[in-house]
Protein backbone atom coordinates (compact mmCIF):
# COMPACT_ATOMS: atom_id res chain seq x y z
CA UNK A 1 0.00 0.00 0.00
CA UNK A 2 1.18 3.24 -0.78
CA UNK A 3 1.86 5.82 1.56
CA UNK A 4 -0.31 9.39 1.18
CA UNK A 5 1.14 12.40 0.80
CA UNK A 6 1.47 13.38 4.48
CA UNK A 7 3.86 16.32 4.69
CA UNK A 8 2.03 19.00 6.79
CA UNK A 9 -0.67 16.32 8.44
CA UNK A 10 -0.50 16.41 12.06
CA UNK A 11 1.67 13.76 13.21
CA UNK A 12 -0.86 11.75 15.37
CA UNK A 13 -3.61 11.47 12.50
CA UNK A 14 -0.67 9.68 10.50
CA UNK A 15 -0.38 6.93 13.15
CA UNK A 16 -3.63 6.61 13.03
CA UNK A 17 -4.09 6.07 9.53
CA UNK A 18 -1.07 3.51 9.76
CA UNK A 19 -2.96 1.42 12.70
CA UNK A 20 -5.61 0.84 10.32
CA UNK A 21 -3.85 0.12 7.44
CA UNK A 22 -0.49 -1.38 8.58
CA UNK A 23 0.24 -4.59 10.16
CA UNK A 24 2.59 -4.11 13.28
CA UNK A 25 5.92 -5.72 12.79
CA UNK A 26 7.40 -6.77 16.10
CA UNK A 27 11.11 -6.59 15.92
CA UNK A 28 13.49 -8.96 17.54
CA UNK A 29 15.96 -6.93 18.15
CA UNK A 30 16.43 -4.94 21.86
CA UNK A 31 18.25 -2.02 23.16
CA UNK A 32 20.41 -2.29 26.56
CA UNK A 33 21.41 0.85 27.70
CA UNK A 34 22.85 1.67 30.78
CA UNK A 35 22.77 5.17 32.20
CA UNK A 36 23.09 5.30 35.69
CA UNK A 37 25.86 3.09 37.29
CA UNK A 38 23.40 2.95 40.38
CA UNK A 39 20.64 1.38 38.21
CA UNK A 40 20.63 -1.72 36.77
CA UNK A 41 20.59 -2.00 32.79
CA UNK A 42 17.31 -0.53 30.88
CA UNK A 43 15.83 -2.38 27.88
CA UNK A 44 14.40 -0.63 25.08
CA UNK A 45 11.29 -2.43 23.01
CA UNK A 46 10.52 -1.44 19.92
CA UNK A 47 6.13 -0.96 19.33
CA UNK A 48 4.95 -2.89 16.83
CA UNK A 49 2.83 0.07 15.13
CA UNK A 50 5.81 2.57 15.37
CA UNK A 51 8.23 -0.42 13.58
CA UNK A 52 5.26 -0.88 11.04
CA UNK A 53 5.43 3.12 10.21
CA UNK A 54 9.22 3.17 10.08
CA UNK A 55 9.64 -0.04 7.37
CA UNK A 56 6.90 1.79 5.74
CA UNK A 57 8.24 4.89 5.27
CA UNK A 58 6.45 8.61 4.73
CA UNK A 59 4.97 8.44 7.69
CA UNK A 60 7.68 10.14 10.74
CA UNK A 61 9.49 12.83 10.94
CA UNK A 62 13.58 13.06 10.80
CA UNK A 63 14.63 12.11 13.93
CA UNK A 64 16.13 15.20 14.17
CA UNK A 65 13.20 16.66 14.68
CA UNK A 66 12.75 15.02 18.47
CA UNK A 67 16.23 16.22 19.01
CA UNK A 68 15.44 20.21 18.31
CA UNK A 69 12.04 19.94 20.49
CA UNK A 70 14.73 18.21 23.06
CA UNK A 71 16.47 21.02 23.01
CA UNK A 72 13.35 23.20 24.06
CA UNK A 73 12.87 21.02 26.69
CA UNK A 74 16.18 21.31 28.10
CA UNK A 75 15.59 24.77 28.56
CA UNK A 76 15.58 26.21 32.19
CA UNK A 77 12.04 28.29 31.27
CA UNK A 78 10.98 25.21 28.97
CA UNK A 79 7.18 25.26 30.40
CA UNK A 80 5.12 23.69 26.76
CA UNK A 81 6.17 22.78 23.36
CA UNK A 82 5.89 25.81 20.99
CA UNK A 83 7.81 24.20 17.82
CA UNK A 84 5.68 21.17 18.08
CA UNK A 85 4.90 21.57 14.15
CA UNK A 86 8.07 20.50 13.33
CA UNK A 87 6.67 17.19 14.05
CA UNK A 88 3.75 17.73 11.13
CA UNK A 89 4.90 19.76 8.96
CA UNK A 90 8.98 18.39 8.33
CA UNK A 91 8.86 15.78 5.16
CA UNK A 92 8.74 12.50 6.60
CA UNK A 93 11.67 10.28 5.94
CA UNK A 94 11.32 7.24 3.21
CA UNK A 95 11.12 3.62 4.46
CA UNK A 96 13.96 1.91 6.87
CA UNK A 97 15.50 -1.39 7.34
CA UNK A 98 14.67 -2.73 10.59
CA UNK A 99 18.37 -1.77 11.63
CA UNK A 100 18.09 1.94 10.30
CA UNK A 101 14.71 2.20 12.42
CA UNK A 102 16.20 0.28 15.71
CA UNK A 103 19.14 3.01 15.12
CA UNK A 104 16.74 6.11 14.64
CA UNK A 105 14.64 4.80 18.03
CA UNK A 106 17.97 4.90 19.77
CA UNK A 107 18.51 8.28 18.74
CA UNK A 108 14.92 9.41 19.62
CA UNK A 109 14.24 7.16 22.84
CA UNK A 110 17.30 6.98 24.43
CA UNK A 111 18.94 9.26 26.76
CA UNK A 112 21.74 11.19 24.38
CA UNK A 113 24.04 11.35 26.80
CA UNK A 114 24.41 7.40 26.65
CA UNK A 115 23.89 6.90 22.53
CA UNK A 116 25.81 10.04 21.75
CA UNK A 117 29.12 8.71 23.93
CA UNK A 118 28.29 4.72 23.39
CA UNK A 119 32.09 4.46 21.99
CA UNK A 120 33.81 6.16 24.58
CA UNK A 121 35.11 5.46 28.10
CA UNK A 122 36.17 1.90 29.38
CA UNK A 123 32.41 0.79 30.05
CA UNK A 124 30.37 -0.64 27.77
CA UNK A 125 26.80 1.06 28.07
CA UNK A 126 24.82 0.35 25.05
CA UNK A 127 24.04 -2.81 23.37
CA UNK A 128 21.82 -3.71 20.38
CA UNK A 129 20.94 -7.52 20.74
CA UNK A 130 18.28 -10.04 19.90
CA UNK A 131 15.58 -10.71 22.53
CA UNK A 132 16.59 -14.26 22.77
CA UNK A 133 19.95 -12.78 24.06
CA UNK A 134 18.68 -11.87 26.88
CA UNK A 135 18.02 -14.00 29.70
CA UNK A 136 15.09 -16.05 29.57
CA UNK A 137 13.52 -15.32 33.43
CA UNK A 138 13.27 -12.37 35.12
CA UNK A 139 15.36 -13.74 37.91
CA UNK A 140 17.03 -11.05 39.85
CA UNK A 141 15.91 -8.40 37.25
CA UNK A 142 16.85 -5.20 39.01
CA UNK A 143 20.43 -6.65 39.32
CA UNK A 144 20.90 -7.05 35.50
CA UNK A 145 24.13 -5.13 33.74
CA UNK A 146 26.27 -5.35 30.40
CA UNK A 147 28.50 -8.08 30.33
CA UNK A 148 31.65 -6.27 30.42
CA UNK A 149 33.03 -9.13 28.35
CA UNK A 150 31.38 -8.05 25.10
CA UNK A 151 34.15 -5.42 24.57
CA UNK A 152 36.31 -8.18 24.28
CA UNK A 153 34.38 -10.35 22.15
CA UNK B 1 -17.00 8.21 1.56
CA UNK B 2 -13.24 6.80 1.59
CA UNK B 3 -10.48 9.05 3.64
CA UNK B 4 -13.20 11.86 3.34
CA UNK B 5 -13.74 14.63 6.33
CA UNK B 6 -16.81 16.16 8.25
CA UNK B 7 -15.85 19.21 9.75
CA UNK B 8 -18.19 20.43 12.47
CA UNK B 9 -18.30 22.44 15.69
CA UNK B 10 -21.27 20.92 17.36
CA UNK B 11 -22.94 17.20 17.28
CA UNK B 12 -26.78 17.88 18.25
CA UNK B 13 -28.98 15.15 18.94
CA UNK B 14 -32.65 15.06 18.39
CA UNK B 15 -33.50 15.47 22.02
CA UNK B 16 -30.96 15.14 24.19
CA UNK B 17 -29.03 18.87 23.39
CA UNK B 18 -25.86 19.45 21.52
CA UNK B 19 -22.11 18.68 22.23
CA UNK B 20 -19.36 20.93 21.21
CA UNK B 21 -16.84 18.59 19.18
CA UNK B 22 -13.73 20.39 20.86
CA UNK B 23 -15.03 17.64 24.13
CA UNK B 24 -14.36 14.81 21.60
CA UNK B 25 -10.65 15.99 20.83
CA UNK B 26 -10.01 17.44 24.11
CA UNK B 27 -10.99 14.59 25.94
CA UNK B 28 -9.70 11.82 23.54
CA UNK B 29 -6.82 8.89 24.80
CA UNK B 30 -4.12 9.94 22.80
CA UNK B 31 -1.84 7.31 23.40
CA UNK B 32 -2.40 4.02 25.12
CA UNK B 33 -0.40 0.46 24.87
CA UNK B 34 -1.51 -3.15 26.64
CA UNK B 35 1.72 -4.92 27.50
CA UNK B 36 3.15 -7.97 29.99
CA UNK B 37 6.02 -7.14 31.66
CA UNK B 38 7.28 -10.25 31.67
CA UNK B 39 8.46 -8.73 28.05
CA UNK B 40 7.37 -5.49 27.32
CA UNK B 41 6.36 -6.36 23.69
CA UNK B 42 3.12 -4.44 23.40
CA UNK B 43 -0.40 -6.13 22.40
CA UNK B 44 -1.45 -3.53 21.05
CA UNK B 45 -1.18 0.21 21.06
CA UNK B 46 -1.18 3.89 19.52
CA UNK B 47 1.40 6.49 19.12
CA UNK B 48 3.64 4.65 21.19
CA UNK B 49 7.35 4.26 20.04
CA UNK B 50 9.04 2.06 22.48
CA UNK B 51 8.54 0.84 25.78
CA UNK B 52 11.61 0.92 28.15
CA UNK B 53 11.89 -1.79 30.90
CA UNK B 54 13.46 -0.07 33.55
CA UNK B 55 13.71 -2.91 36.22
CA UNK B 56 11.23 -5.18 37.68
CA UNK B 57 7.70 -3.84 37.43
CA UNK B 58 9.26 -0.30 35.98
CA UNK B 59 7.72 0.41 32.05
CA UNK B 60 8.45 3.81 30.56
CA UNK B 61 6.31 4.19 27.19
CA UNK B 62 7.47 6.74 24.76
CA UNK B 63 5.54 8.69 22.71
CA UNK B 64 5.73 9.07 18.74
CA UNK B 65 4.07 12.42 18.49
CA UNK B 66 4.91 14.10 21.89
CA UNK B 67 2.64 15.65 24.70
CA UNK B 68 3.18 19.81 24.51
CA UNK B 69 4.31 19.40 28.23
CA UNK B 70 4.69 17.24 30.93
CA UNK B 71 1.09 18.27 31.78
CA UNK B 72 -0.93 15.48 30.84
CA UNK B 73 -3.00 12.98 32.68
CA UNK B 74 -1.96 8.97 32.58
CA UNK B 75 -3.85 6.31 33.78
CA UNK B 76 -2.53 2.50 34.32
CA UNK B 77 -4.43 -0.56 35.64
CA UNK B 78 -3.24 -4.10 35.31
CA UNK B 79 -5.47 -7.63 35.75
CA UNK B 80 -2.07 -10.28 36.01
CA UNK B 81 -1.42 -10.56 39.46
CA UNK B 82 -3.18 -10.47 42.72
CA UNK B 83 -0.52 -9.25 44.89
CA UNK B 84 -0.45 -5.92 43.60
CA UNK B 85 -1.90 -3.13 45.56
CA UNK B 86 -0.62 -0.21 43.56
CA UNK B 87 -0.26 1.11 40.02
CA UNK B 88 1.25 4.36 39.41
CA UNK B 89 1.21 6.37 36.38
CA UNK B 90 2.48 9.26 34.99
CA UNK B 91 4.57 11.43 33.05
CA UNK B 92 8.53 11.01 33.33
CA UNK B 93 9.90 13.85 34.91
CA UNK B 94 12.86 14.54 33.10
CA UNK B 95 11.55 14.05 29.67
CA UNK B 96 9.55 16.82 28.53
CA UNK B 97 6.26 15.31 26.89
CA UNK B 98 7.80 12.82 25.36
CA UNK B 99 7.60 9.87 27.77
CA UNK B 100 5.76 8.49 31.04
CA UNK B 101 6.26 5.80 33.33
CA UNK B 102 3.88 2.71 34.94
CA UNK B 103 4.97 1.16 38.33
CA UNK B 104 3.28 -2.09 39.65
CA UNK B 105 3.99 -2.22 43.43
CA UNK B 106 3.02 -4.99 45.29
CA UNK B 107 1.28 -5.00 49.35
CA UNK B 108 5.10 -4.79 50.45
CA UNK B 109 5.88 -1.85 48.54
CA UNK B 110 8.10 -3.53 46.30
CA UNK B 111 7.57 -2.58 42.05
CA UNK B 112 7.07 -6.60 40.87
CA UNK B 113 6.62 -7.72 37.16
CA UNK B 114 2.97 -8.37 36.24
CA UNK B 115 1.06 -9.00 33.13
CA UNK B 116 -1.76 -7.57 31.03
CA UNK B 117 -0.52 -3.67 31.96
CA UNK B 118 -2.37 -1.17 30.33
CA UNK B 119 -1.33 2.48 29.96
CA UNK B 120 -3.27 5.71 28.67
CA UNK B 121 -2.50 9.26 28.13
CA UNK B 122 -5.14 12.40 27.99
CA UNK B 123 -4.02 15.66 26.96
CA UNK B 124 -2.38 18.29 24.69
CA UNK B 125 -0.28 17.35 21.72
CA UNK B 126 2.80 19.10 20.58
Amino acid sequence: MDTPQFQGTHLFDRLCWAKENLDGVQSDYRVVYEDSVDECAKILVPDPNWMACALQGGILPPVEVYHELAKDESQPDFTKHTRGYLLHETQPIDAMTEEEAIEYLIKKDCPQAVWKTYNEGNRLKLVICKKEQLPQTREWRNAWKIDQDLIAA
Amino acid sequence: MANGKIKADTLEHSTAGSLDTQYVVNGSTKAWVHFDQSDHSADASLNISSITDSGAGRSDPAFTNSFSSIEFCAVGSQSGSTDIDRVLAGPLGSAGGSKGFIRCRNTSGSDVDTDNVSYECLGDLA
